[in-house]
């Protein structure tokens, strides 16, 4: 009897183990992260599967794909607005001009992920923009993913929230971003695009500083108009390490790293730490260290 | 000890079947890993990458298996003889999250080791220290012990995460189902009464799975993870020591004697009906197994760890109280620490089978905790030492930036509704000592 007890406890516990979903939404820390890009996820699959009939599904009042501030929206490869439930007059209208509240041009950047051979290509865009309910522009994150239907025609289709989190990756994406642009364009292109408060660079307040081998920091957007040069060759973090020490120390090892940073207590609510995200980069001999960091989540047991 | 009470099937000096031994140690061991999520966050935090991550949850699982098997063992004036396991102590989570801030792992591990002697000195004097822990003492800091588990559990019980997230309703289906059929189980079935915790995880594990709540990521790394392999990265980190994180510490490593002190005391009342009174040189071997254990810990680079009040209450669940329990977990755990493998599915558990089974044991904890404070005899002196410790306690689990106006020295003392609630009831039980004459006012 106690053979047969052990085996049916063993048997529960490994029955269902692969059948585990969501692999691709656990790289986020926020739930409506995930669920925004399970959302489209799903949506890129349906119309693989059935076309533009998905659609109608799309347009369902308090279905999976629309309600409750949830809902997509699917461009096709001209910039073209094939489906919108909320902005209706959005729809049979070619916004590859559209432009949010900083100029950046929301519709033409999506449309990049139609120059990317992967049929699965996806990223996360942000934007300013009005909130219907409080009607004032807030950063907005939106989740949009390739998907070409059954007659071979390619769309776009996405989804958004208002007042975005700051995952991880997003920083990490944005170093890269960067990283791209030094490699493309030069060091004065880039500068010049970290320091002009509308451009891709500063998003969700997130910012690049740029700091030289010597720990001159070269690009400080946070102070863009400061004439006098800084070096943090010296400076200690909260906890008196030299942070700059961590950074270099940490990239010599790998070209991108994450650091903790305490930042000075500055009230007596306890440490205040910042997560940094650095990457090496090597332009024309010289090494730039691009860093960026943001306050990381805390659950609320930690609490 | 006495003989073994009624409801407890297997008692301390009995030998239970081999399939029972096993049966019921991987239960504890499912619960041992209830806490190993604590240095995932804090590695995490740091920065760590998974490679650090995986080598401390290790460690910390060889050093608990060793405390639980030296708690077990009584020999040499330490250990308890009980089945009292070691896991990552939510007390010293804190502390050690602000000395791996600071200073990394060389300080976490220099604090962590202080930690454990401060643990010895005060296992070495417990004896002598009687005087401040009462019944009534000792059953608010069980019951405040339950209490600190009531976050944790909750938040995975309901998959609220981070604040402004609303219920996942997937998540509650699967916490209530586990939680339901353990509960059942105890009430209603007295031959799976045994295995109920090892039956809810299971079923926990397969509904989670067939939610889409596993971490199927995790698990494919773990899947290409060795068998065996040794948990030391090259080079230990080295051992740092900060003077400004002493009270803190201090206070963590009091607190976690503190509550094995209530869960040594929860122990001898499962195995004694007839309780009265602590046996102190028990509790003191007790208490230096544990002090073992964190020293241990901090010198091979995990991280601080105290008694589990959820095992111990499992002791009480499953009616299985043999301490060949505590030597076999305690081993089956050490052993773990060397697979990457099994090691990987224990911490990779899911949310709402972790909150279930922390629920689960939190129920036995704070009933405990009541037993023992309802034992003393409440007179009107007790009344207000156990009742006013515990409104400010919980006061400032709704009111903690009132912290932040204390002093700083003072600061420390009010760091967990825990410590909080320690100190006053120890302070106020001294101070209504004074003159309280024999008269005694029931309340």
């Amino acid at each position: 009897m106690r053979i047969d007890c052990l085996s049916m406890i063993f048997g529960l516990f490994f029955l269902f183990i692969p059948f585990g979903l969501g692999a691709e939404t656990e790289i986020y820390s926020y739930r409506e992260n995930r669920e925004l890009v399970s959302l489209v996820n799903r949506a890129a699959d349906l119309i693989r599967q059935t076309g533009e009939a998905a659609f109608n599904e799309f347009a369902k009042i308090d279905s999976k794909w629309l309600g409750n501030q949830r809902y997509l929206f699917v461009y096709d490869s001209d910039g073209l607005c094939v489906f919108d439930p909320v902005e209706a007059g959005f729809v049979g209208r070619n916004l590859s001009n559209l432009q949010d509240f900083h100029g950046y041009p929301v519709v033409s950047r999506m449309l990049d992920l139609f120059s990317n051979p992967d049929p699965d290509a996806a990223g996360w865009f942000f934007y300013l923009w009005e909130d219907p309910r409080h009607s004032t522009p807030v950063w907005k994150g939106a989740y949009v993913r390739k998907a070409i239907s059954p007659t071979g025609r390619a769309y776009a289709v996405g989804s958004g929230l208002y007042r975005v989190k700051v995952e991880k990756v997003f920083v990490e994406n944005l170093i890269s971003d960067a990283a791209d642009l030094l490699a493309s364009r030069g060091k004065a292109v880039l500068f010049s695009e970290l320091l002009n408060p509308d451009s891709r660079f500063q998003i969700l307040d997130l910012h690049i500083s740029v700091l030289a081998g010597n720990g001159d920091i070269l690009v400080d957007p946070a102070f863009p108009n400061l004439a006098r040069k800084r070096n943090v060759g010296d400076y200690t973090d909260g906890a008196g390490r030299n942070f700059f020490d961590v950074i270099r120390n940490s990239l010599s090892i790998s070209e991108s790293a994450w650091s903790l940073r305490i930042l000075p207590r500055y009230s007596r609510s306890g440490m205040a730490r910042h997560l940094v995200f650095a990457r090496r980069v090597v332009q024309d001999g010289e090494i730039l260290y691009l860093t960026a960091s943001f306050i990381p989540p805390t659950p609320v047991w930690m609490k | 000890m006495p003989d073994k009470p009624q409801d407890i099937l297997y008692g301390l000096n009995e030998r239970p079947p081999w399939s029972v031994v096993i049966l019921v140690s991987l239960q504890h061991i499912f619960l041992m890993s209830s806490t190993l999520v604590l240095p995932i966050v804090l590695i995490a935090e740091i920065g760590g990458a998974f490679e650090q991550v995986r080598s401390v949850v290790a460690l910390t699982m060889i050093a608990c298996g060793l405390g639980t098997i030296l708690q077990a063992l009584r020999c040499g004036g330490v250990g308890s003889g009980f089945v009292c396991p070691n896991l990552c102590g939510p007390n010293f989570f804190a502390a050690s999250m602000e000395a791996a801030w600071m200073g990394g792992l060389p300080l976490l591990r220099g604090m962590t080791v202080f930690a454990g002697l401060v643990e010895f000195v005060f296992a070495r004097f417990v004896g002598r220290l009687k005087f401040l822990f009462p019944p009534e003492v000792t059953g608010l800091v069980v019951f405040m012990v339950a209490i600190g588990l009531v976050p944790l559990g909750l938040s995975k019980f309901l998959g609220i995460e981070y604040e402004g997230e609303s219920i996942e309703p997937s998540t509650l289906a699967v916490a209530s189902t586990t939680l339901a059929i353990m509960v059942g189980l105890n009430i209603w079935s007295k031959k799976l009464r045994l295995y109920a915790v090892l039956i809810g995880f299971a079923t926990g594990y397969g509904l989670s799975s067939a939610f889409g709540l596993l971490n199927v990521s995790g698990i494919r790394m773990s899947l290409d993870a060795p068998w065996l392999a040794s948990p030391f990265l090259d080079g230990l980190p080295g051992l740092a020591f900060d003077w400004s994180l002493v009270p803190v510490f201090v206070i963590a490593s009091i607190t976690g004697a503190l509550k094995s002190f209530g869960n040594l005391i929860t122990s001898e009342k499962i195995n004694d009906d007839c309780w009265t009174a602590p046996d102190m040189r028990r509790i003191s071997g007790g208490l230096m197994a544990d002090a073992a254990c964190v020293t241990v810990s901090g010198l091979i680079g995990g991280m601080a760890s105290d008694t589990s009040a959820s095992n111990v209450s499992l002791t009480r669940a499953s009616g299985v109280t043999s301490r060949i329990i505590g030597y076999s977990a305690g081993l089956l755990f050490v052993l773990l620490g060397f697979s990457p493998l099994v090691s990987g599915f224990l911490v990779l558990m899911p949310s709402p089978v972790m909150g279930a089974i922390l629920l689960y044991v939190t129920s036995f904890m704070m009933v405990a905790g009541v037993q023992i404070i309802w034992s003393s005899g409440l007179d009107m002196r007790k009344t207000f030492v156990v009742s006013i410790p515990l409104i400010f306690g919980l006061g400032l689990s709704w009111f903690p930036s009132a912290v932040v106006s204390l002093p700083v020295g003072l600061r420390a003392f009010a760091d967990s509704p825990l410590t909080l609630t320690t100190v006053l009831a120890i302070v106020l039980h001294q101070i209504l000592r004074i003159s309280s004459g024999s008269k005694k006012n029931t309340a």
